[in-house]
């Protein structure tokens, strides 16, 4: 099942990796942006923009198999 | 109307011409002066057209002086998704609006039909811009509603911006909270040659995944050059 627009990929990734929270991908200032998910509309859906944390950036297929 | 603009209305320039006179001998030949001073000095010589005088005609003003008319090298756009357009939009993701449509692009001047979604500088100026959207939601699912940005981004950085934010609700079922309705964020910039804009979106909530969907009906991205900077 490939990653389509409107996936809940923040949740995904929370679940390979569970000591991040959701406010972990909410960009600065109200967040810390330790994850920046992007969609460039294009309809491929979300991807990993920035990865600021020293987890294992998780694959796209680590993250399809958590959708 | 100024003298000259009567002249040139007349669509001779270089002198005033007979049209016809009681037969016809007259016509096409030029009407001369008969005498202009006591001494008759200029007698015989053409009547000449004032080009430039104390009253300057409407269409000869320079350009740039608050006239309300286009320049063939105006910049005016606007794009969207088209009527009742829609685009899902993932939690927790920084995301640009999918349009694909160009409502407008004047003269093509923006080039917007390569990129709707991008808009890039080729005439120095300050520019106008609006980004507005209908931000809907499938159902009414618990969950509470964070975040709301919309954004313009300059060369990928932050520009104009409205965001909104509540404090939040960390815990507990039962809540349901969400702005649904018209987003808008506008305002002026003064940009260079290569500049580019770009509007973004973003939606965050707590207590459910549910796809976020916005619905495009509204203005979409529009832009205008108010004056050129070159």
């Amino acid at each position: 099942m490939a990653i389509k627009p409107g996936d809940d990929v923040a949740s995904a990734i929370i679940k390979i990796h569970d000591s991040l929270t959701h406010e972990d991908f909410v960009p600065k200032p109200d967040g810390n942006a330790k994850v920046i998910l992007w969609d460039d509309g294009d309809g491929n859906g979300p991807y990993i923009k920035e990865w600021n944390t020293d987890l294992a950036k998780p694959t796209p297929a680590e993250i399809e198999a958590q959708l | 109307m100024s003298r000259a603009r009567e002249f040139a209305t007349q669509g001779n320039n270089a002198a005033v011409v007979l049209n016809s006179s009681a037969a016809s001998t007259d016509e096409g030949e030029n009407l001369l002066l008969e005498g202009t001073d006591s001494s008759s000095t200029n007698a015989g010589y053409h009547l000449l057209q004032e080009k430039y005088g104390t009253h300057t005609p409407y269409d000869q003003l320079p350009r740039g002086g608050g006239r309300p008319e286009l320049t063939k090298d105006t910049i005016w756009f606007r794009t969207w998704m088209g009527e009742g357009g829609a685009q899902a939009i993932s939690h927790n993701t920084t995301t640009v609006p999918a349009y694909d449509k160009v409502f407008w692009d004047y003269n093509n001047n923006a080039n917007m039909a390569a990129d709707p979604n991008k808009f890039t500088v080729t005439v120095p100026g300050i520019y106008w811009f609006k980004l507005s959207n209908y931000l809907s939601l499938p159902d009414s699912h618990n969950s509470y509603h964070v975040y709301d940005y919309s954004q313009f981004r300059k060369n990928g950085t932050k520009l104009l911006i409205n965001n909104m934010s509540n404090h939040g609700y960390g815990g507990g079922s039962g809540f349901n909270m969400h702005n649904i309705g018209t987003i808008n964020v506008e305002g002026t910039a003064i940009l260079n040659i290569g500049d580019y804009i770009e509007p973004i979106v973003y939606q965050y909530k707590v207590g459910h995944s549910f796809i976020i969907t916005t619905y495009w009906a509204g203005h979409g991205f529009t832009g205008m050059l108010l004056k050129r900077l070159d």
